[in-house]
């Protein structure tokens, strides 16, 4: 092979990424095992399903968050159950790490490998294996994205709850990591939506949980006996790979209807009245309170039309969408709706559909059946380029009003990476309510530039600070791993112990699960037994 | 001195934004989500589906820029077979640019032109199609005065010798198979019953260097665009028209950075000719047709409603669309010059689009490019089918 012509003093400063040593652990990832391992792996998984070529490596080194390149040794795409046991039991052989990679989608660099390792990317494990449209609920394997799912769901008249994120993410490793939908929360979350699994342990023994454990019918209950399935949320393989997962399903309703409720006042504590009234009253398909900017990226195209929109708009806007299974149904639902909120709540605006297409009619890329295909049907797509930070949590609706504005401040998103960007006061948080009830999720997002440093450095502060913000005044932080991860910034840490006293004990209970399931620390290995503390992920 | 087609040169250093900025989110991968009704049919990156490691999507390729870039990782087999497998079929661009104006078709191009410039690229694969430009100016080995075979019988003016209005280019494959003359002859015939006055280069006319330019041998592609816009100013001519929208992207994409031209595809003519009603298409062709949109006409150049308007105006033609259509359309596996190495692979794609040319019930695939009616017809060899391919001029011709 030749050499590219680089330039040589390029070369000789050049940094490689390789992997860390953990110092504790440092018969893990041994050179002399590697070798054994990847040959193993291509006799169990077949020639072409495992490789250490850097540049099948690179792809798995970085992700969307802004953690630091970390390469894996190996990777292998196992195509069953039965190839994940081998990969396993190939691990346990040689002491090799494996980390689990869904489709790789995260942003807080959860599915990179800290200590290198086997990334297991399971993208040919990619089936629905079961699909009940009157039961309302399906099988399928970690490679199913939303894209595929969601066009499965409505060619048997059911949909699937649309995540916060884009078509293309894996619906297990979603489901498993709160999953947090774009405007159905009144199901609740994805992982409250998980009615039993499959997974292979770290010893490569496999554990079904809830039907699935005995062959019974699905769809009722997540039964028989303690639902162990809760073992795999948040866990981000530490405990294993799941394999197999069964998750509701909801209706699609045919005909839809839409109000938009809006309020130019900067008043979120009527907002967080009205939205809790609406969540009541249950007559909405999907519901949530939008800034003027989050309205803009959701209905624009592209951030130079995003901001066109967050111009056009209130400050604050309630996008209320109602189904039916007859357009009079869907119309009424709307209807009443609207009375409620113009009795209850005059000083709010409001925006009916005509009023809005009026407004936008310039504007040939609003699109309103796109606009409600896309809440009720397609996931979001993520716009903003660059490094994305979530920011995900719950509390109560009252609660949020007094802090949204303080973490609004501190985490001002969207920072310009380019001139299309929308401008940082557009930043903006959304709110909608849990589960018809008063509690809320609230996210907030932060754009960045991977390689611009100095951009890095000040969102992380202000992720930090918004943070630290949110938990000292007892928020709960809706994507659990941001909870277990030490050392993320150190006002996280503060903010943790003076949030939560009980960590210590929680985190003990934990870490002897672990030693009990992966007895050679293999699976996703951050946890170091002696501490009982994840290792940071980053910085 | 040689005339430089693409004066000031892109690099793929200057793509580091582009590279650096993916925020791997995997739209890319597939199709359109909210055009997505069947999941049969989600998917939308040959390389990506046939070889699931993350290298051989968008942005794995884009990551392998950028480790190149910061000279983390040197070029190996993986990489060139990755870069080399992607059929620039310009899905994931298409589906990125939209929403974080990130352009991964340009990354993954000037990676080849990288490859090739740092002597990477692998060429051994390509070795024979190299050697033919070289000996014949055609990427096949067809002589030139074999490659106008397909005139003789035909009353067609040489622009070298007669002041044409249009010039007919014809392309690489047109001229070099016998399977498409007849699909020539028709693109001939339709110009001449509409009473276009065209004519061609004759044997003077040179490869458009598409192919050259798909490995990334930018050098040498800019001989043939050098020679050809030779041949235009010679013969006089600023209006063309081809068929073969490989050189059709070719010409208005790169040559017009050299030459004032306007080019136009035989299909933006065609569906113009039908609207003056130059051409007026009577006799009822009965077939259930499904349109595929080639890559380089359709993602590339934008031109998407005028084949179908063609389409439409033939009697007794039932139009139907792909579930991957327009935008979503699948490459038909003989994007990026694939084929010259792994043909295995693009009869695997190639397979894939007849299997969905089936599932909507079509009894004949319709296109506008050469490169795909070869495919597919091998593909139908292959598979047994009993779908008939037509390209758009001969289509057209049977209603005249």
């Amino acid at each position: 092979m030749a050499k590219s012509r680089i330039r040589e003093e390029l070369r000789a400063r050049r940094v490689v990424h390789r992997p860390l040593v953990m110092e504790k652990d440092p018969d893990h990832n041994r050179v002399e095992n590697l070798g054994k391992a990847l040959d193993a792996l291509k006799e169990a998984l077949g020639e072409e399903w495992a490789s250490d070529a850097p540049s099948v490596l690179c792809g798995y080194a970085r992700d969307q968050s802004f953690t630091p390149a970390s390469y894996p040794h190996i990777v292998c795409l196992p195509a069953s159950t039965e190839d994940v046991q081998a990969v396993y039991r190939i691990a346990n052989e040689h002491l090799i790490d494996v980390m689990p990679f869904g489709t790789g989608l995260t942003t807080a660099g959860l599915a990179l490998p800290p200590y290198g390792g086997i990334i297991c990317d399971l993208r040919r494990m990619e089936q629905i294996l079961e699909i009940d449209g009157e039961n309302m609920w399906a099988t399928i394997q970690p490679g199913v994205n939303y894209l595929f799912f969601q066009a499965a769901a409505q060619q048997v008249g059911c949909r699937v709850l649309n995540p916060s994120t884009s078509a293309t993410a894996g619906v297990i490793s979603n489901h498993l990591f709160c999953n947090i939908n774009t405007m159905s929360s009144k199901y609740g979350f994805g992982m409250d939506n998980i009615l039993d699994v499959e997974a292979v342990l770290p010893t490569g023994e496999i554990l079904k949980t809830g039907a699935m454990s005995y062959g019974a019918a699905k769809g009722a209950v997540a039964g028989p006996g303690p639902d162990i399935s809760c073992l795999f949320r948040y866990a981000f393989g530490t405990y294993g790979i799941v394999t197999k997962m069964t998750v509701r399903l909801y209706p699609e309703a045919p005909f839809h209807q839409q109000i938009f409720p809006a309020l130019e006042e900067d008043r979120l504590d009527l907002f967080a009245e009205a939205l809790y009234e609406v969540a009541q009253d249950n007559l909405s398909l999907e519901l949530a309170h939008l800034m003027n900017s989050f309205y803009g990226i959701f209905m624009g195209d592209n951030n130079k039309e995003a901001s066109k929109v967050a111009e056009l708009m209130p400050r604050h806007n309630m996008v209320t969408i109602f189904g039916g299974e007859t357009e009079e149904e869907a119309d009424l639902k709307a209807d009443l709706t609207q009375r409620m909120i113009e009795e209850k709540f005059p000083m709010f605006d409001f925006l009916p559909k005509e009023a809005l297409l009026d407004m936008t009619e310039d504007y040939d890329f609003i699109d309103m059946d796109k606009w409600v295909k896309f809440f009720n049907v397609t996931v979001r797509v993520q716009r903003v380029r660059g490094s994305f930070m979530i920011g995900a949590l719950i509390d109560k609706l009252d609660n949020m009003v007094g802090i949204e504005k303080t973490m609004r401040t501190a985490c001002t998103n969207q920072v310009g990476t380019t001139d299309d960007a929308l401008p940082p006061d557009d930043a903006s948080t959304y709110l909608q309510p849990y589960h018809m009830g008063r509690s809320a999720y609230m996210e907030y997002d932060m754009y960045t530039n991977q390689a611009d440093k100095d951009d890095l450095l000040r969102i992380l502060m202000g992720y930090g600070r918004a943070t630290a913000t949110a938990m000292s005044q007892g928020m709960i932080i809706a994507a659990g791993g941001g909870a277990l991860i030490k050392g993320v910034v150190p006002m996280m840490d503060l903010a943790m112990q003076a949030a939560q006293p009980n960590m210590v004990q929680f985190m003990d209970a934990l870490t002897k699960m672990k030693m009990a399931l992966d007895p050679n620390n293999i699976s996703n290995r951050r946890w170091e037994y002696d501490t009982g503390c994840m290792k940071k992920v980053f910085l | 001195m040689k005339r430089r087609i693409t004066a000031p040169r892109e690099t793929l250093a200057e793509l580091r934004e582009d590279f650096s900025l993916c925020g791997k989110c995997k739209l890319c991968q597939g199709v359109m989500a909210q055009q997505c009704d069947d999941p049969r049919f989600w998917r939308n990156c040959p390389s990506g589906t046939r070889f699931r490691y993350e290298a051989y999507y968008a942005p794995g390729k884009l990551e392998m820029a950028r480790c190149l870039d910061l000279v983390e990782i040197e070029p190996d087999e993986m990489m060139q077979h990755a870069v080399y497998t992607c059929m620039l079929c310009g899905s994931c661009d298409d589906r990125c640019y939209p929403v974080k104006q990130l352009h991964p078709l340009w990354v993954l191009q000037l990676l080849r032109e990288q490859a090739v410039a740092d002597e990477w690229a692998p060429l051994d694969y390509f070795s024979e199609m190299l050697s033919n430009l070289e000996k014949t100016d055609n990427p096949y080995g067809v002589p030139a005065g074999k490659r106008v075979a397909w005139e003789k019988g035909m009353d067609i003016k040489n622009a070298l010798e007669e002041k044409v209005e249009w010039l007919l280019f014809v392309g690489d494959d047109y001229s070099s198979f016998t399977s498409l003359t007849p699909r020539i002859k028709a693109v001939a015939k339709v110009l001449q019953a509409a009473g276009v006055d065209f004519g061609t280069l004759g044997s003077a006319e040179v490869s458009s260097g598409s192919a050259a330019l798909l490995i990334g041998d930018r050098d040498f592609f800019e001989n043939f665009a050098d020679a050809n816009i030779s041949l235009f100013e010679q013969a006089g001519v600023t209006k063309i028209v081809t068929a073969d929208c490989h050189a059709y992207a070719a010409i208005k994409d790169e040559y017009t950075k050299a030459a004032d031209l306007e080019v136009k595809s035989f299909a933006e003519v065609a569906a113009q000719l039908i609207k003056d009603g130059a051409l007026k298409p009577s006799k009822e062709v009965k077939v259930k047709a499904v349109y595929h949109d080639p890559c380089r006409l359709g993602r590339r150049e934008g031109i998407f409603d005028e084949p179908r308007a063609v389409l439409e105006a033939i009697p007794g033609l039932e139009l139907l669309e792909f579930e991957r259509a327009r935008k979503n359309a699948l490459c038909c596996g003989g994007g990026g010059s694939v084929f010259f190495w792994e043909p295995e692979f693009a009869l695997w794609v190639t397979k894939e689009r007849l299997f969905e040319a089936e599932h909507v019930g079509a009894e004949a695939i319709v296109t506008a490019c050469p490169i795909c009616v070869r495919l597919f017809e091998d593909g139908i060899k292959e598979t047994k089918s009993k779908l008939k391919v037509y390209d758009l001029a001969e289509i057209l011709d049977k209603a005249l």
